[in-house]
């Protein structure tokens, strides 16, 4: 009898909570309202820059694939019906979606796709994003609405980040200059919305399409309201004045317990950013990696995502985030705190304090080195600091400094003018290729900025950038990272976390690596 | 004065290529360049290279400012090297909404700086000229930006009566008069209070100076009403001297605009202006640099001219 009672008890909560959810009745219409932290410079896929330049093109502009919010892997996006490689992954067509318009009515069709990636690869245009076109040897229209694309060799990341790439009117900007074109600042695309007033540094108002292929989206309007910085960013969400905002390290703890009585909802998401430590391998100090692992194995990373980032994160273990599940190689150890053996490695490298002023030394020389970080990143700053405490423990003495971003990008990181640095990648997408980051060949044209050389490495780099078969490029991947790991070139440090907090009656939002609202058709008010 | 007209505008084009050299060469010492804001591990470097090429900035320094100078000479600004935009665009959609900050701060700050200045000085030592005289030193010695801060602290986060930032109400379906003065109150009083402050000290002490002056008493012991004598002989004299001083404050307001825009999230050439400085935005950066120079300038000359206008004793030639 009890057991019974019991079980009418759960199936009335079920019910309960099931009619709850029921009841909730989708609003038509509503205007959102979010913050920016500076404005777009432009709207063009291409040439865009910034953060709010590639969001305001995600209103506007639409992709021939997309990626999967939860597996993060490449489907069909709003402009394709569905798409097809070639046995050898060289030749991939794709079936482009009839009865298509821009905003100005005028037909989207395969021409507007061989003009948008023509674009990138013409020298004229300013893009950084030439290298999304490197593998591409040609594009052929097959008819309006088929376009084949043709690999010199197979590329994994021509899926996610050169298909992805959201498109241009051909007939707007073909035979114009693509980086003055007016239509920069007034898009045309075939999205769901089109921008009805900008006031630059001010704001940008979105308005729903009527005619929009997929239907018109519940919401009416979508404004983007310029603020001058995080604090009163999220000072605005929490006084109502906008929708959403992301909720920084330090503020976390203090938001989510008062969130709710604000009328917002707070969300998080593992996104695709690390932090590390880089050494400049050329230097005598860090040639022995001896060294670099004593280093590695001096710093208890759990302290640093507790201070630094209020524990909004977790230990790295390496270059490959763990949100690209299928390549997160989990055998790694995250971290090998152990300061004892930190001061045997040293010992053995021949690295002991002789004239006992508490810092080891060889050959007469001290074990000293700077370590650098841009100033105004709190976090990294604090990073520093820690790095610099704990690496006094082990007889290391490490200077640490701040400097302005464009100088120690400029002037230091890109100049390899360094001995240490504190540096975070962020939205390095969805594919684990660290190619410009690890290859050798990358020291002169890319991002090796600690000259790291491992032709093991080198190797297998280039054969998982150069096959599309995930049950291949597994291996190869976890090999990448065991390597990396035991040369310790850069100590990852940091997985970081993001935070946010909406309007509570928002509705649609998935938190994912690559953020909260992945298609505009499901994002509605509830009355 | 034909000839001293033309002398002072002859004169001006040496001091005007000056300031655009000297502004140039700060602009492009900088630590950086517009590309700086685009790193990223999966861009190439010879990426970078190439844009910096199409834009001419691989060409040497020299070379970029005589470009830069002969399409001046065109009138034509250039085009963004960030959004693309013409700059002349930019400035049109900017230099008003600046205007409207400017133009109204100044008119209420000469507004009330005239009349404080009269009352500090037509009751000097009196209890109205102290609480005058320790106004005028709080403000100026109030830092902009932390009085600005005040202000959305009192007024919009504990009282909740005027909007913290913005031109109007995003949220409401129209515009209204209210609600764009609304917008303006605070901005403005920030914007105003430091030249009320000096104002009110010039004025008053001008006002002092000529209500000494023989010809009041002599209007005095006519018999003529008080505010006559004050309104009408000593106001008008006493005013010269705020005249040069308007026109020479110029430069110093638009800098302060570019604070009080940031703080107030303004939408004017303010806070483009240092945007473009964090972005490297050469062509905007010097546009502003180039404009603000001629303002200047224009506005000295014009100072030095209605003063000739206002006061007969003073003749050019």
């Amino acid at each position: 009898m009890k057991k019974n009672v019991v079980i009418l008890f759960v199936v009335m909560m079920v019910l309960g909570f099931s009619f709850g959810v029921l009841a909730e009745e989708i609003q038509e219409g509503g205007t959102l309202v979010f913050g920016e932290i500076g404005d777009a410079e432009l709207i063009n896929p291409i040439l865009g820059t910034t953060d709010s330049a590639a969001t305001y093109a995600e209103m506007v502009y639409e992709g021939v694939l997309t990626l999967d919010p939860v597996t993060v892997k490449p489907i069909p996006g709003p402009l394709c019906e569905k798409y097809e490689g070639s046995e050898d992954n060289l030749v991939w067509t794709f079936y482009l979606k009839k009865g298509v318009n821009f905003s100005d009515g005028h037909e989207f069709t395969a021409e507007d796709v061989k003009y948008t990636f023509e674009a990138i690869q013409d020298p004229n245009t300013n893009t950084v994003r030439g290298y999304l076109m490197d593998p591409v040897e040609g594009i052929k229209i097959i008819d309006d609405y088929t376009i084949q694309f043709t690999l010199k060799y197979p590329f994994p990341d021509f899926l996610t980040g050169t298909m992805t790439m959201e498109i241009l009117p051909a007939h707007l900007y073909a035979g114009t200059d693509i980086n003055t074109n007016p239509v920069n600042q007034q898009p045309v695309g075939t999205g769901p919305f089109v921008l009805t007033e900008w006031l630059h540094d001010d704001h940008a108002t979105f308005t729903a399409r009527e005619d929009y292929h997929r239907g018109r989206v519940h919401l009416d309007k979508v404004i983007y309201k310029i603020v001058a910085d995080q604090n009163s960013l999220l000072a605005a969400a929490e006084a109502g004045d906008l929708d959403s905002a992301s909720v920084p390290p330090a503020e976390v703890e203090r938001v989510s317990k008062t969130a709710a009585s604000k009328g917002l909802k707070m969300y998080s998401r593992w996104d695709f950013g690390y932090s590390y430590v880089g050494f400049n391998l050329a230097l005598d100090i860090f040639k022995d990696v001896q060294v670099r692992k004593a280093l590695a194995m001096a710093i208890y990373k759990p302290a640093i995502v507790k201070v630094a980032y209020y524990g909004q994160g977790m230990p790295a273990t390496s270059n490959v985030v763990p949100g690209i599940q299928w390549a997160y190689n989990e055998n790694i150890p995250a971290y090998e705190y152990n300061v004892n053996e930190a001061n045997r490695l040293l010992d053995e490298a021949g690295w002991k304090d002789t004239n006992g002023d508490g810092i080891r030394d060889k050959d007469g020389q001290p074990l000293s080195f700077n370590l650098i970080t841009n100033k105004g990143n709190t976090a990294r700053e604090k990073t520093i600091e820690l790095l610099a405490t704990f690496w006094k423990k082990i007889g290391v003495d490490c200077q640490i400094d701040a400097l302005t971003w464009t100088t120690f990008i400029t002037e230091r990181v890109m100049a390899k003018k360094f001995d240490a640095i504190v540096l975070g990648w962020t939205g390095m997408g969805p594919d684990p290729d660290d190619y410009s980051l690890f290859h050798s060949s990358q020291i002169e044209d890319g991002y090796n900025f600690g000259t790291y050389i491992n032709p093991e490495v080198d190797e297998l780099l280039v054969q998982g950038r150069t096959t599309m078969d995930l049950e291949v490029r597994q291996p190869i991947y976890y090999k990448i990272q065991e390597l990396i790991h035991d040369d310790y070139p850069s100590i990852f440090l940091m997985y970081s976390k993001g935070n946010a907090v909406y309007n509570e009656n928002i509705r649609g939002l998935i938190p994912s690596p690559i953020g909260y609202i992945h298609d505009w058709k499901d994002i509605y008010f509830v009355k | 004065m034909t000839t001293y007209i033309f002398k002072r505008l002859l004169s001006m084009i040496p001091i005007f290529i000056g300031i655009t050299i000297i502004s140039f060469a700060i602009v492009h010492l900088a630590p950086g360049d517009p590309m700086t804001v685009m790193t990223n591990p999966k861009l190439r470097p010879s990426d970078i290279q190439r844009i910096k090429a199409n834009l001419g900035l691989d060409q040497p320094l020299p070379v970029q400012y005589y470009k830069w100078l002969v399409s001046l000479v065109r009138l034509d600004f250039g085009n963004s090297f960030i959004s693309g935009r013409p700059v002349s665009d930019v400035l049109k959609e900017k230099v008003p909404i600046t205007l409207l900050l400017c133009s109204t701060g100044m008119f209420v700050a000469l507004a009330i700086a005239v009349v404080l200045g009269i009352l500090s000085a037509t009751r000097q030592y009196s209890k109205t000229d102290y609480a005058i005289s320790v106004f005028a030193f709080a403000g100026l010695s109030v830092p902009t930006f932390w009085f600005a801060l005040m202000l959305i602290l009192v007024f919009s986060v504990h009282l909740g009566w005027l909007p913290a930032t913005g031109m109007y109400n995003l949220k409401a379906a129209k515009i209204t008069l209210g609600d764009r003065i609304s917008h303006m109150i605070m901005p403005v009083i920030a914007f105003a209070a430091p030249s009320i402050a000096s104002w009110t000290r010039y004025m008053r002490s001008s006002m002092l100076e000529v209500i000494r002056e023989d010809y009041i008493r002599t209007a005095r012991s006519k018999g003529l009403k008080e505010s006559v004598v004050i309104y009408k002989h000593a106001l008008r004299n006493a005013l010269i001297p705020m005249v040069t001083l308007l026109g020479l404050s110029l430069a110093f307001l638009i800098g302060g605009a570019f604070v009080i825009e940031s703080i107030f999230g303004w939408p004017g050439m303010g806070r483009t202006g240092l945007d473009a400085i964090w972005q490297r935005d050469y062509p905007i950066v010097m546009a502003i640099n180039t404009l603000t120079a001629v303002l200047v300038l224009v506005f000295n000359l014009l100072t030095d001219l209605t003063y000739g206008f206002i006061d007969p004793r003073i003749k050019y030639n």
